[in-house]
Protein backbone atom coordinates (compact mmCIF):
# COMPACT_ATOMS: atom_id res chain seq x y z
CA UNK A 1 0.00 0.00 0.00
CA UNK A 2 3.01 2.40 0.78
CA UNK A 3 3.72 2.43 -3.26
CA UNK A 4 -0.25 3.30 -3.75
CA UNK A 5 0.07 6.35 -1.81
CA UNK A 6 3.38 8.09 -2.78
CA UNK A 7 2.03 7.52 -6.45
CA UNK A 8 0.88 10.45 -8.70
CA UNK A 9 -2.87 8.86 -10.80
CA UNK A 10 -3.49 10.31 -13.92
CA UNK A 11 -6.49 9.61 -15.88
CA UNK A 12 -6.43 10.87 -19.13
CA UNK A 13 -9.55 10.79 -21.41
CA UNK A 14 -12.35 12.84 -19.87
CA UNK A 15 -14.77 14.42 -22.14
CA UNK A 16 -16.54 17.97 -20.53
CA UNK A 17 -18.83 20.73 -21.08
CA UNK A 18 -19.28 21.22 -25.13
CA UNK A 19 -19.81 18.07 -25.58
CA UNK A 20 -20.76 16.64 -22.38
CA UNK A 21 -22.49 17.74 -19.31
CA UNK A 22 -19.97 18.82 -17.03
CA UNK A 23 -17.93 21.74 -16.91
CA UNK A 24 -14.10 21.06 -16.73
CA UNK A 25 -13.66 23.23 -13.35
CA UNK A 26 -16.51 20.20 -11.73
CA UNK A 27 -14.60 17.10 -13.00
CA UNK A 28 -11.40 18.76 -12.11
CA UNK A 29 -12.29 19.50 -8.51
CA UNK A 30 -14.04 15.82 -8.22
CA UNK A 31 -10.75 14.31 -9.73
CA UNK A 32 -8.53 16.20 -7.36
CA UNK A 33 -10.49 15.37 -4.27
CA UNK A 34 -10.65 11.73 -5.82
CA UNK A 35 -6.62 11.45 -5.42
CA UNK A 36 -5.58 12.48 -9.11
CA UNK A 37 -2.45 14.42 -9.68
CA UNK A 38 -3.84 15.28 -13.32
CA UNK A 39 -6.21 15.16 -16.08
CA UNK A 40 -6.81 15.42 -19.31
CA UNK A 41 -10.15 16.87 -20.37
CA UNK A 42 -10.25 15.41 -24.38
CA UNK A 43 -12.98 16.80 -26.72
CA UNK A 44 -14.53 15.44 -28.67
CA UNK A 45 -14.22 19.15 -31.85
CA UNK A 46 -11.41 18.82 -34.05
CA UNK A 47 -11.38 22.51 -33.72
CA UNK A 48 -10.42 21.76 -29.94
CA UNK A 49 -13.12 24.38 -28.19
CA UNK A 50 -11.96 23.63 -25.26
CA UNK A 51 -8.92 26.16 -24.82
CA UNK A 52 -6.64 26.87 -21.93
CA UNK A 53 -8.76 29.94 -20.48
CA UNK A 54 -11.83 27.73 -20.13
CA UNK A 55 -9.19 25.86 -17.38
CA UNK A 56 -9.46 26.89 -14.21
CA UNK A 57 -6.10 27.07 -13.67
CA UNK A 58 -5.79 29.95 -11.54
CA UNK A 59 -8.00 28.29 -8.43
CA UNK A 60 -5.90 28.36 -5.34
CA UNK A 61 -7.11 24.94 -4.73
CA UNK A 62 -5.81 23.48 -7.67
CA UNK A 63 -2.07 23.97 -6.95
CA UNK A 64 -0.11 21.07 -8.28
CA UNK A 65 -2.94 19.70 -10.00
CA UNK A 66 -1.86 19.00 -13.89
CA UNK A 67 -4.80 19.79 -16.56
CA UNK A 68 -4.00 18.57 -19.96
CA UNK A 69 -6.04 19.42 -22.88
CA UNK A 70 -6.35 16.70 -26.29
CA UNK A 71 -8.94 15.93 -28.79
CA UNK A 72 -10.82 12.00 -28.79
CA UNK A 73 -10.71 11.57 -33.10
CA UNK A 74 -13.34 10.01 -34.14
CA UNK A 75 -14.19 9.63 -37.68
CA UNK A 76 -16.07 7.68 -40.27
CA UNK A 77 -13.58 6.60 -42.38
CA UNK A 78 -10.03 5.61 -41.71
CA UNK A 79 -8.29 7.87 -44.50
CA UNK A 80 -9.19 10.84 -42.56
CA UNK A 81 -7.52 9.63 -39.43
CA UNK A 82 -4.00 10.11 -40.84
CA UNK A 83 -4.90 13.82 -41.50
CA UNK A 84 -6.99 14.97 -38.91
CA UNK A 85 -3.64 13.37 -36.38
CA UNK A 86 -0.86 15.13 -38.34
CA UNK A 87 -3.21 18.55 -38.55
CA UNK A 88 -3.57 18.08 -34.92
CA UNK A 89 -0.11 16.64 -33.35
CA UNK A 90 1.79 19.93 -32.16
CA UNK A 91 -1.74 21.69 -31.60
CA UNK A 92 -3.23 19.68 -28.63
CA UNK A 93 -1.03 18.01 -25.98
CA UNK A 94 -2.90 14.17 -26.18
CA UNK A 95 -4.04 12.89 -29.55
CA UNK A 96 -6.58 10.11 -28.72
CA UNK A 97 -8.28 7.91 -31.12
CA UNK A 98 -11.55 6.47 -30.76
CA UNK A 99 -11.56 2.98 -31.46
CA UNK A 100 -13.48 -0.17 -31.79
CA UNK A 101 -14.09 -0.89 -35.29
CA UNK A 102 -11.56 -3.21 -36.33
CA UNK A 103 -10.47 -0.50 -39.45
CA UNK A 104 -10.08 2.51 -36.75
CA UNK A 105 -8.24 -0.24 -34.41
CA UNK A 106 -5.49 -0.53 -37.40
CA UNK A 107 -5.10 2.79 -38.39
CA UNK A 108 -5.00 4.27 -34.93
CA UNK A 109 -2.18 1.43 -33.65
CA UNK A 110 -0.18 2.31 -36.86
CA UNK A 111 0.20 5.57 -36.79
CA UNK A 112 3.48 6.57 -34.30
CA UNK A 113 1.63 10.13 -33.76
CA UNK A 114 -0.86 8.77 -31.73
CA UNK A 115 -0.61 8.75 -28.10
CA UNK A 116 -3.87 6.54 -27.22
CA UNK A 117 -6.23 4.27 -28.87
CA UNK A 118 -8.88 4.49 -26.47
CA UNK A 119 -12.20 1.78 -26.12
CA UNK A 120 -10.20 -0.89 -28.38
CA UNK A 121 -13.30 -3.45 -26.91
CA UNK A 122 -16.42 -0.98 -27.68
CA UNK A 123 -17.48 -3.14 -30.35
CA UNK A 124 -16.88 -6.47 -28.25
CA UNK A 125 -13.81 -7.68 -30.22
CA UNK A 126 -10.62 -7.92 -28.71
CA UNK A 127 -7.44 -6.89 -31.14
CA UNK A 128 -5.28 -9.73 -32.51
CA UNK A 129 -1.51 -10.20 -32.57
CA UNK A 130 -1.06 -7.88 -36.00
CA UNK A 131 -2.85 -4.69 -34.05
CA UNK A 132 -0.67 -5.55 -30.94
CA UNK A 133 2.97 -5.89 -32.45
CA UNK A 134 1.99 -2.42 -34.42
CA UNK A 135 1.09 -0.63 -31.44
CA UNK A 136 4.13 -2.16 -29.87
CA UNK A 137 6.52 -0.84 -32.66
CA UNK A 138 4.86 2.54 -33.02
CA UNK A 139 4.12 3.13 -28.93
CA UNK A 140 0.50 3.63 -28.98
CA UNK A 141 -1.07 2.90 -25.75
CA UNK A 142 -3.97 0.75 -25.51
CA UNK A 143 -6.68 1.58 -23.91
CA UNK A 144 -8.48 -0.16 -21.23
CA UNK A 145 -11.82 1.76 -20.17
CA UNK A 146 -13.61 1.45 -17.18
CA UNK A 147 -16.92 2.75 -18.13
CA UNK A 148 -18.13 -0.09 -20.29
CA UNK A 149 -17.50 -2.02 -16.66
CA UNK A 150 -19.64 -0.04 -15.42
CA UNK A 151 -22.23 1.45 -17.77
CA UNK A 152 -23.11 -2.21 -18.92
CA UNK A 153 -25.06 -5.08 -17.90
CA UNK A 154 -25.19 -8.79 -18.56
CA UNK A 155 -24.10 -10.59 -21.94
CA UNK A 156 -22.61 -6.82 -23.69
CA UNK A 157 -20.39 -6.64 -20.12
CA UNK A 158 -19.36 -10.39 -20.68
CA UNK A 159 -17.87 -9.45 -23.94
CA UNK A 160 -15.96 -6.71 -23.15
CA UNK A 161 -14.60 -8.00 -20.11
CA UNK A 162 -13.38 -11.33 -22.46
CA UNK A 163 -11.85 -9.08 -25.16
CA UNK A 164 -9.91 -7.22 -22.45
CA UNK A 165 -8.75 -10.39 -21.19
CA UNK A 166 -7.31 -11.46 -24.44
CA UNK A 167 -5.85 -7.11 -25.15
CA UNK A 168 -4.19 -7.87 -21.67
CA UNK A 169 -2.38 -11.53 -22.76
CA UNK A 170 -1.33 -9.39 -25.74
CA UNK A 171 0.06 -5.86 -23.79
CA UNK A 172 2.00 -8.70 -21.72
CA UNK A 173 3.22 -10.78 -24.62
CA UNK A 174 4.37 -7.70 -26.74
CA UNK A 175 5.15 -5.46 -23.80
CA UNK A 176 2.36 -2.48 -24.98
CA UNK A 177 1.98 0.34 -23.05
CA UNK A 178 -1.32 0.25 -21.49
CA UNK A 179 -3.66 2.70 -20.01
CA UNK A 180 -6.37 2.60 -17.97
CA UNK A 181 -9.01 5.54 -18.38
CA UNK A 182 -12.35 6.79 -17.15
CA UNK A 183 -13.58 8.03 -20.49
CA UNK A 184 -16.11 9.53 -18.45
CA UNK A 185 -18.80 11.90 -19.38
CA UNK A 186 -19.69 13.32 -16.29
CA UNK A 187 -18.48 13.30 -12.79
CA UNK A 188 -20.59 9.86 -11.96
CA UNK A 189 -18.38 8.16 -14.30
CA UNK A 190 -15.32 9.08 -12.17
CA UNK A 191 -13.90 6.73 -10.44
CA UNK A 192 -10.93 7.23 -7.67
CA UNK A 193 -7.33 5.24 -8.63
CA UNK A 194 -8.00 2.50 -5.96
CA UNK A 195 -11.51 1.88 -7.83
CA UNK A 196 -10.11 1.86 -11.42
CA UNK A 197 -8.02 -0.42 -10.05
CA UNK A 198 -10.03 -2.80 -8.37
CA UNK A 199 -12.48 -2.77 -11.53
CA UNK A 200 -9.56 -3.81 -13.72
CA UNK A 201 -8.71 -6.94 -11.21
CA UNK A 202 -11.83 -7.96 -12.73
CA UNK A 203 -10.49 -9.22 -16.11
CA UNK A 204 -6.80 -10.70 -14.49
CA UNK A 205 -4.56 -7.31 -14.62
CA UNK A 206 -2.93 -7.94 -11.12
CA UNK A 207 -2.42 -4.82 -9.18
CA UNK A 208 0.97 -3.46 -10.40
CA UNK A 209 0.21 -3.43 -13.72
CA UNK A 210 -2.77 -1.25 -12.90
CA UNK A 211 -1.04 0.96 -10.63
CA UNK A 212 1.80 1.36 -13.71
CA UNK A 213 -1.31 1.78 -16.02
CA UNK A 214 -2.60 4.57 -14.04
CA UNK A 215 0.62 6.47 -13.19
CA UNK A 216 4.16 5.26 -14.63
CA UNK A 217 2.41 5.38 -18.65
CA UNK A 218 0.61 8.20 -18.32
CA UNK A 219 3.25 10.00 -16.88
CA UNK A 220 5.43 9.00 -19.85
CA UNK A 221 2.62 10.11 -22.55
CA UNK A 222 2.42 13.39 -20.88
CA UNK A 223 6.68 13.93 -20.44
CA UNK A 224 6.92 12.90 -24.66
CA UNK A 225 4.26 16.09 -25.39
CA UNK A 226 5.02 18.47 -23.66
CA UNK A 227 8.59 18.47 -23.50
CA UNK A 228 9.48 21.40 -25.53
CA UNK A 229 13.18 20.01 -25.88
CA UNK A 230 12.05 17.04 -28.21
CA UNK A 231 12.63 17.65 -31.72
CA UNK A 232 11.09 14.28 -33.12
CA UNK A 233 10.38 10.30 -31.85
CA UNK A 234 13.07 9.67 -29.96
CA UNK A 235 15.31 12.70 -31.27
CA UNK A 236 15.80 15.38 -27.78
CA UNK A 237 17.91 18.60 -27.23
CA UNK A 238 20.04 18.01 -24.42
CA UNK A 239 21.79 20.60 -22.48
CA UNK B 1 -27.98 -21.46 19.53
CA UNK B 2 -24.80 -19.73 20.51
CA UNK B 3 -22.73 -17.90 18.65
CA UNK B 4 -19.47 -18.44 17.73
CA UNK B 5 -16.25 -17.08 19.78
CA UNK B 6 -14.82 -13.89 18.44
CA UNK B 7 -11.66 -16.33 17.36
CA UNK B 8 -13.66 -18.35 15.21
CA UNK B 9 -15.18 -15.77 13.54
CA UNK B 10 -14.27 -14.90 9.96
CA UNK B 11 -12.18 -11.98 9.54
CA UNK B 12 -13.79 -8.58 8.23
CA UNK B 13 -13.25 -5.17 6.87
CA UNK B 14 -15.20 -1.99 7.40
CA UNK B 15 -15.30 0.22 4.23
CA UNK B 16 -16.67 4.20 4.98
CA UNK B 17 -17.86 5.01 1.78
CA UNK B 18 -19.44 8.61 0.33
CA UNK B 19 -22.75 8.57 -2.20
CA UNK B 20 -22.87 10.78 -4.36
CA UNK B 21 -26.36 11.25 -6.06
CA UNK B 22 -28.93 13.27 -8.25
CA UNK B 23 -31.53 12.65 -5.74
CA UNK B 24 -32.01 11.12 -2.21
CA UNK B 25 -31.25 7.54 -2.16
CA UNK B 26 -32.99 5.45 0.38
CA UNK B 27 -31.48 2.65 2.45
CA UNK B 28 -33.65 0.22 0.87
CA UNK B 29 -32.38 1.00 -2.81
CA UNK B 30 -29.35 1.26 -2.00
CA UNK B 31 -29.19 -2.40 -0.54
CA UNK B 32 -31.30 -3.58 -3.62
CA UNK B 33 -28.91 -1.95 -5.70
CA UNK B 34 -25.79 -3.30 -3.96
CA UNK B 35 -27.09 -6.64 -4.23
CA UNK B 36 -27.96 -6.74 -7.67
CA UNK B 37 -24.58 -5.27 -8.82
CA UNK B 38 -22.70 -7.74 -6.75
CA UNK B 39 -24.75 -10.86 -8.54
CA UNK B 40 -24.53 -9.75 -11.95
CA UNK B 41 -20.92 -8.99 -11.39
CA UNK B 42 -19.66 -11.99 -9.14
CA UNK B 43 -22.57 -14.05 -9.15
CA UNK B 44 -24.01 -16.41 -6.23
CA UNK B 45 -20.90 -18.05 -5.19
CA UNK B 46 -18.72 -14.54 -5.23
CA UNK B 47 -21.40 -13.29 -3.28
CA UNK B 48 -21.26 -15.55 -0.79
CA UNK B 49 -17.45 -15.28 -0.25
CA UNK B 50 -17.82 -11.14 -0.05
CA UNK B 51 -20.25 -11.35 2.55
CA UNK B 52 -21.13 -7.64 1.78
CA UNK B 53 -23.36 -6.07 4.16
CA UNK B 54 -24.29 -2.54 4.41
CA UNK B 55 -24.22 -1.73 8.27
CA UNK B 56 -25.37 1.88 8.05
CA UNK B 57 -25.99 4.29 5.37
CA UNK B 58 -27.53 8.14 6.34
CA UNK B 59 -27.71 11.21 4.29
CA UNK B 60 -24.68 10.34 1.91
CA UNK B 61 -21.69 8.47 4.66
CA UNK B 62 -22.47 4.51 5.03
CA UNK B 63 -20.32 1.84 6.56
CA UNK B 64 -20.09 -1.03 4.34
CA UNK B 65 -19.13 -4.60 5.60
CA UNK B 66 -17.00 -7.35 4.06
CA UNK B 67 -14.78 -10.40 4.31
CA UNK B 68 -11.21 -9.26 5.15
CA UNK B 69 -9.69 -10.86 1.96
CA UNK B 70 -12.16 -9.62 -0.84
CA UNK B 71 -11.53 -5.87 0.10
CA UNK B 72 -10.75 -5.06 -3.62
CA UNK B 73 -13.48 -7.19 -5.03
CA UNK B 74 -16.08 -5.58 -2.97
CA UNK B 75 -14.58 -2.23 -4.03
CA UNK B 76 -14.95 -3.28 -7.22
CA UNK B 77 -18.81 -4.21 -6.41
CA UNK B 78 -19.29 -1.12 -5.44
CA UNK B 79 -17.76 1.12 -7.86
CA UNK B 80 -19.62 -0.94 -10.42
CA UNK B 81 -22.88 1.32 -9.61
CA UNK B 82 -23.66 3.66 -12.17
CA UNK B 83 -27.57 4.31 -11.20
CA UNK B 84 -30.23 3.35 -8.84
CA UNK B 85 -33.60 3.45 -10.18
CA UNK B 86 -32.42 5.59 -13.05
CA UNK B 87 -31.21 8.02 -10.45
CA UNK B 88 -27.28 8.32 -11.58
CA UNK B 89 -25.03 7.94 -8.66
CA UNK B 90 -21.34 7.55 -7.67
CA UNK B 91 -20.02 5.08 -4.37
CA UNK B 92 -16.79 6.26 -3.43
CA UNK B 93 -14.87 4.01 -1.17
CA UNK B 94 -12.92 6.82 1.48
CA UNK B 95 -11.03 3.92 3.24
CA UNK B 96 -11.08 0.56 4.86
CA UNK B 97 -10.46 -0.12 8.07
CA UNK B 98 -10.63 -3.27 10.34
CA UNK B 99 -13.02 -1.60 13.22
CA UNK B 100 -16.35 -0.01 12.73
CA UNK B 101 -14.86 2.90 15.07
CA UNK B 102 -12.03 3.03 13.30
CA UNK B 103 -13.36 3.62 10.11
CA UNK B 104 -16.20 6.06 11.24
CA UNK B 105 -13.83 7.87 13.36
CA UNK B 106 -10.82 7.92 10.67
CA UNK B 107 -12.71 8.82 7.48
CA UNK B 108 -16.89 9.82 8.29
CA UNK B 109 -16.15 12.44 10.83
CA UNK B 110 -13.17 14.17 8.65
CA UNK B 111 -14.63 13.83 5.48
CA UNK B 112 -17.35 17.00 7.44
CA UNK B 113 -14.70 18.84 8.30
CA UNK B 114 -12.72 19.22 4.89
CA UNK B 115 -15.95 19.26 2.69
CA UNK B 116 -17.24 22.94 4.61
CA UNK B 117 -14.04 24.72 3.97
CA UNK B 118 -15.50 27.59 2.49
CA UNK B 119 -13.81 28.84 -0.97
CA UNK B 120 -15.83 32.29 -1.51
CA UNK B 121 -18.56 34.25 0.08
CA UNK B 122 -22.01 34.29 -0.96
CA UNK B 123 -23.67 37.16 -0.95
CA UNK B 124 -27.28 36.64 -2.27
CA UNK B 125 -29.02 33.95 -2.85
CA UNK B 126 -30.61 32.88 -6.38
CA UNK B 127 -32.22 30.18 -8.18
CA UNK B 128 -31.19 31.41 -11.60
CA UNK B 129 -27.74 31.10 -12.88
CA UNK B 130 -25.86 31.71 -16.27
CA UNK B 131 -22.42 30.29 -17.23
CA UNK B 132 -20.65 30.72 -20.71
CA UNK B 133 -18.79 27.41 -22.09
CA UNK B 134 -16.91 27.66 -25.18
CA UNK B 135 -18.48 31.22 -26.12
CA UNK B 136 -21.91 29.44 -25.58
CA UNK B 137 -23.92 30.97 -22.56
CA UNK B 138 -26.00 29.02 -20.68
CA UNK B 139 -28.74 29.61 -18.16
CA UNK B 140 -30.76 27.52 -15.79
CA UNK B 141 -31.58 26.54 -12.25
CA UNK B 142 -30.06 25.46 -9.42
CA UNK B 143 -31.14 22.07 -8.24
CA UNK B 144 -28.95 21.17 -5.99
CA UNK B 145 -25.59 23.08 -4.58
CA UNK B 146 -22.58 21.40 -2.23
CA UNK B 147 -20.08 23.83 -1.25
CA UNK B 148 -18.61 24.86 -4.51
CA UNK B 149 -20.01 22.54 -6.67
CA UNK B 150 -23.69 23.50 -8.47
CA UNK B 151 -25.85 21.37 -10.61
CA UNK B 152 -27.94 23.11 -12.98
CA UNK B 153 -31.38 22.26 -14.66
CA UNK B 154 -31.07 24.00 -18.29
CA UNK B 155 -34.04 26.40 -18.99
CA UNK B 156 -34.01 25.58 -22.87
CA UNK B 157 -34.54 22.26 -24.51
CA UNK B 158 -31.43 22.54 -27.30
CA UNK B 159 -29.30 21.28 -24.46
CA UNK B 160 -31.18 17.75 -23.71
CA UNK B 161 -28.59 16.06 -25.91
CA UNK B 162 -25.71 16.84 -24.01
CA UNK B 163 -27.21 15.44 -20.64
CA UNK B 164 -28.29 12.67 -22.82
CA UNK B 165 -25.16 12.25 -24.07
CA UNK B 166 -23.88 11.53 -20.38
CA UNK B 167 -26.52 10.30 -18.90
CA UNK B 168 -27.18 13.32 -16.69
CA UNK B 169 -29.92 15.29 -15.61
CA UNK B 170 -28.59 18.33 -14.40
CA UNK B 171 -25.21 19.74 -15.98
CA UNK B 172 -22.46 19.85 -13.28
CA UNK B 173 -20.72 22.94 -12.70
CA UNK B 174 -18.94 24.92 -9.92
CA UNK B 175 -19.24 28.51 -8.37
CA UNK B 176 -16.16 29.58 -10.89
CA UNK B 177 -17.83 29.23 -14.03
CA UNK B 178 -20.58 31.65 -13.12
CA UNK B 179 -20.20 34.67 -15.13
CA UNK B 180 -22.03 37.06 -13.05
CA UNK B 181 -20.54 36.78 -9.54
CA UNK B 182 -23.04 39.34 -7.94
CA UNK B 183 -26.31 36.83 -8.33
CA UNK B 184 -24.01 34.41 -6.41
Amino acid sequence: MGVLKQSKFYDLNIHALPDCADSPSRLVLEAKDMGYSGICLTSFNKNNTLHKQDMPISLPALKNFEIYTGIEIRVERVAKLTKEVSRLRGKTEIIIIGGGDEDMNRAAVENGKVDILAHPTAHGKPLNHVLAKAAADNGVAVDFNMDALIMQRGSSRMKVLTAMRQNLMLVRKYNIPMVITSNARSHYDLRSPREMIALAMFFGMTQDEALHALSVVPQGIIRRNTNSNSIMEGVEVVE
Amino acid sequence: MKILPPTLRESKRYLAFSLTAEKDISRRDLINELNFAAATLVGDVGCSELSMHLLSFDDCNGIMQCAANKVWESRGVMASISSIKGVRVRLTVLGVSGTVRASTQNYLLINDIKTSEPERERTAESDECEFFIANNAISGKVVRRNNNEIDILPDSPHYEDKLENSGTRYFGITVFDITDKEIE
